[in-house]
């Protein structure tokens, strides 16, 4: 005998289902039978390619259609019956929402509906092939753990989880794009993060309107205060154990389904010339290399500039030896040095450029085309001469030692309004150049937080980095409310 | 505590964030870039005129100026901590001789800005850029300058404490000049007389100008406790930096070579010398363009804040854009660097006078009429 409620009927509950998930999709609807006298027809509703198969098989199907023998005729609530009974998946649960049951359907969920039922069993199945965790390839340290983020939400959470174990890390869930319908999940330590700010994000999250968010670079764009600015304003890492100490100085991690890179806000200025590296290997060391960092920004910015500034106007500062050598090199060169330089720059950047988005096969060939056909024969054509070759070259070269990408980018773009500067105003120009760059970063803010500047107290982990357990606080540029990061363990202070 | 209470808390908290406020060491630098300006080139000249060997002395003398404006500024602070001596000053003299007495307050800054942009020019035009015009460098210099004030107090004092630690070489080098003076040339200490050394700290004075600045910014610090110390910590910075230069620069070059000098203080360069340039001075000047810079930037921001505060209805930004070509015309005036010096001994010191006069009347009628009239007012 079959049962019958005429409320909500099998097939209006899959065809409702259907068409609010989209009948272009590729649902798949399976009818069975559970019980053997009074029996249920009964569906299961899953996505192809989203929902692992073989649990649906071994772990709702079988018990289902195979093991019942229950009597349905007068019992009361027989969906969780059957869900606590028979189904063998631990995230299961009844849900009522039939809108809420379409979008689980899409994130690799399968539904289970009995006959005449309205109300449906939420299955988590969630699978799908997706990349195994491995190094990052873009961000490499040598003493660092071997793991990098990948593109699954859930993996990425659980990465972050593994690794703070504090009851007070807290995620929450968005859902972004129109069409694309994204996840995106912010994480932070709650007792930590200022609050205020937190605010001030979530709002500007929420009034995001767009169809599609295909990574987390899209999301930045459509968050920050500066869109023409050239410096990037905020950082990511494809390494957990970066995200992790980030969280732990206040800052807000953005993770977003489908990318393997996690952006956390606020950003500022100087962690773009920090690396992992950084804190795992000796303190001096450390230091040396971030000077070199700083000295590589101010290479690439005003060696080029300098060098035009010397050679036009200010020829007697050069010392005598030199000067010889200079106008040796110079002879019979009919381009300016500035022409020269500008044209030697933006060779080298289209080499950058070329050799960026080749397969490594044929950037062999850009190697030695670019390196050794075009420097040597620039030089025997009397187009540039060997010192304005150098200048751009190390210009180049110091540009690579500025850890972050992006921020190189940038950097390396500031040479020309230099260069332009300097051919016009000689060391005037070189002096308004940077002055204007550091007023400009001076007045750059992101949410209220200032973009560079630079507090007495942060100076432990600016241009120096100081051994751990001296960093008491945390940094005071980032907004947060638990200032004390630990106690002065060593009792440095009372010795 | 109630929920209204902690409703409170929480507008206040939002408020601070979004109020334009200074930290200690910013307010502090702030000050120190004000007042460390091309005056710095060439203070062992306006002493060592009459105190001859004791002109550190007297700059240490002179350092009571900005002593005095400091605890002035704290008594005002702690009297009416969100209003600038602008608003004070109507209170205290009415609205009409109160704008006319505010508006001689801020034209100081403007000539001091003016004074100091010329001076630059001219200093740079002799050491780095021979071959520019004096309109071509103030015309392009003016510009990233401007954007500091456009871009008003929080991105001042940013720069001012990032300029200060950048710049904190400049206060080192002269070191190397140990190596070759004398000290013979500073020898006998008070052997001019201490007649001499009084006299010459008034000279010293007007390099210390540029603190009046406090009375305008005091209500922009975080923490208004910390006022006085950040005052004494600025003068201490200021005065060692002249103390520490006159000194130099008599050990080095003796009290008859250095008035050979306009600038004297650069000639403390010529102690390093590093084998791919031939002369350090070219460095040092680059440099201390960005100390000039950032004073010239504060004194800007002085003045077209000032103008802001006394007419409410065109903001800051506006008198930026305003002053830009007014600033021009004024450092052109000014002409060549005897010329500049000579405008500056005139002018200076009446404004001196008229800013000690103008703060303390103001700080004695706060303290007669305490609580009785302003607080109506």
């Amino acid at each position: 005998m079959q049962l019958s409620n005429k409320k909500c009927t099998l097939n209006d509950n899959i065809n409702n289902i259907r068409n609010l998930v989209g009948t272009k999709n590729e649902l798949v609807t399976r009818n069975f039978i559970i019980g053997k006298k009074n029996y249920l027809e009964a569906a299961i509703i899953y996505m192809d390619g989203l929902a692992k198969k073989d649990v649906i098989d071994r772990d709702i199907l079988n018990p289902l259609m195979l093991h019942v023998n229950d009597d349905f005729t007068l019992m009361e609530n027989i969906e969780e019956y059957i869900y606590k009974k028979y189904i063998a998946v631990s995230d299961t649960y009844v849900e009522i929402d039939i809108n809420k049951v379409a979008d689980n359907i899409k994130r690799g969920k399968t539904i289970l509906i009995v006959q005449d039922s309205c109300r449906f069993i939420i299955i988590d199945t969630t699978g799908g092939v997706y990349r195994a965790i491995t190094e990052p390839v873009n961000e490499i340290a040598l003493r660092g753990p071997r793991e990098g983020f990948v593109e699954n939400l859930e993996t990425n959470i659980s990465m972050l989880r593994r690794r703070i174990k504090d009851k007070n890390l807290a995620t929450e869930k968005f859902v972004l794009g129109r069409r694309s319908q994204t996840d995106l999940v912010i994480m932070y330590i709650d007792d930590i993060v200022d609050k205020e700010y937190l605010q001030n994000i979530k709002d500007k999250i929420n009034t995001i309107d767009i169809d599609s968010i295909t990574e987390n670079s899209i999301l930045e764009q459509c968050l920050e205060e500066h869109p023409y600015s050239i410096f990037p304003q905020v950082i990511g890492s494809e390494r957990p154990e970066v995200i992790e100490s980030k969280l732990m100085e206040g800052k807000i991690a953005f993770l977003l389904a489908g990318t393997p890179y996690v952006t956390t806000y606020p950003t500022i200025f100087i962690e773009f010339f920090q690396t992992t590296e950084d804190y795992l290997g000796r303190v001096i060391q450390t230091f040396l290399i971030r000077m070199l960092r700083m000295l590589a920004v101010f290479v690439v910015i005003s060696f080029p500039a300098i060098y035009i500034t010397l050679i036009k106007f200010n020829q007697e500062l050069i010392p005598i030896d030199y000067i010889k050598s200079l106008i040796q090199a110079r002879k019979g060169i009919s381009l300016s040095p500035f022409m020269s330089l500008l044209g030697m720059q933006i060779t080298l950047e289209l080499m950058r450029e070329g050799g960026l988005r080749m397969p490594s096969k044929i950037g062999q060939t850009l190697s030695v085309v670019g390196g050794i056909i075009i420097g040597d024969a620039a030089l025997k054509a009397k187009i540039v001469s060997s010192s304005t070759l150098l200048i751009a070259g190390i210009s180049i070269v110091a540009s690579f030692a500025i850890s972050y990408y992006q921020m190189s980018v940038s950097i390396r773009l500031l040479v020309y309004p230099m260069l332009i500067l300097s051919n016009w105003l000689g060391i005037l120009g070189i002096v308004i150049g940077w002055f204007f760059i550091l007023a400009y970063l001076c007045s750059m803010e992101n949410f209220g937080v200032p973009y560079f500047a630079f507090t007495k107290s942060d100076m432990k982990d600016t241009f120096i980095r100081a051994p751990i357990w001296k960093m008491n606080k945390r940094p005071e540029l980032i907004p947060h409310n638990d200032p004390t990061r630990q106690s002065d363990f060593r009792g440095e202070k009372n010795k | 505590m109630t929920l209204h209470g902690k409703a409170i808390l929480e507008v206040r908290k939002i408020n601070r964030a979004k109020d334009n406020l200074l930290t200690t060491n910013q307010f502090t630098f702030t000050l120190k870039s004000i007042m460390v300006g091309i005056a710095t080139l060439s203070i062992p000249n306006t002493v060592i005129k009459v105190s001859k060997q004791d002109g550190w002395i007297s700059i240490l003398l002179g350092a009571l100026y900005p002593l005095y404006l400091v605890i002035i500024a704290n008594f005002m602070s702690k009297n009416f901590p969100k209003d600038n001596i602008l608003v004070l000053s109507k209170k205290c003299f009415g609205n009409f001789i109160g704008s006319i007495l505010n508006f001689i307050f801020i034209s100081f800054f403007l000539f001091s800005l003016t004074l100091e942009f010329s001076g630059y020019s001219n200093v740079f035009r002799v050491y780095g850029v021979s071959f520019l015009k004096n309109y071509q460098v103030l015309l392009t210099a003016l510009i990233p300058i401007s954007f500091v004030a456009y871009k008003g107090i929080k991105t001042l004092g940013r720069l001012n404490e990032v300029g200060f630690y950048l710049t904190i070489a400049l206060i080192v080098f002269p070191i190397g000049i140990l190596a070759y003076g004398s000290f013979y040339n500073l020898m006998p200490v008070f052997g001019s007389g201490l007649n001499n050394v009084v006299k010459a700290s008034k000279q010293a004075v007007v390099a210390y100008s540029g603190m009046e600045i406090i009375f305008l910014i005091y209500p922009f610090i975080q923490d208004r406790k910390k006022l006085l110390k950040c005052g004494l910590l600025n003068t201490s910075i200021v005065t060692f930096i002249y103390v520490w230069v006159t000194i130099g620069t008599i050990y080095y070059l003796g009290v008859e070579t250095s008035q050979k000098y306009l600038w004297p203080v650069i000639t403390l360069a010529d102690s390093i010398q590093i084998p791919v340039i031939n002369s350090f001075r070219y460095i040092f000047i680059t440099l201390f363009s960005l100390v000039e810079f950032k004073c010239i930037s504060t004194f800007y921001f002085a003045v077209s804040y000032g103008l802001n505060q006394s007419i409410k209805k065109v903001s800051a930004k506006i008198f930026t854009i305003l002053l830009y070509p007014i600033i021009i015309i004024i450092t052109m005036l000014y002409g060549n660097i005897t010329n500049t010096n000579y405008y500056a001994e005139k002018l200076v010191p009446i404004y001196v006078i008229f800013n000690l006069t103008y703060v303390s009347i103001i700080a004695i009628s706060i303290y007669l009429k305490r609580g009785v009239n302003y607080r109506k007012a």
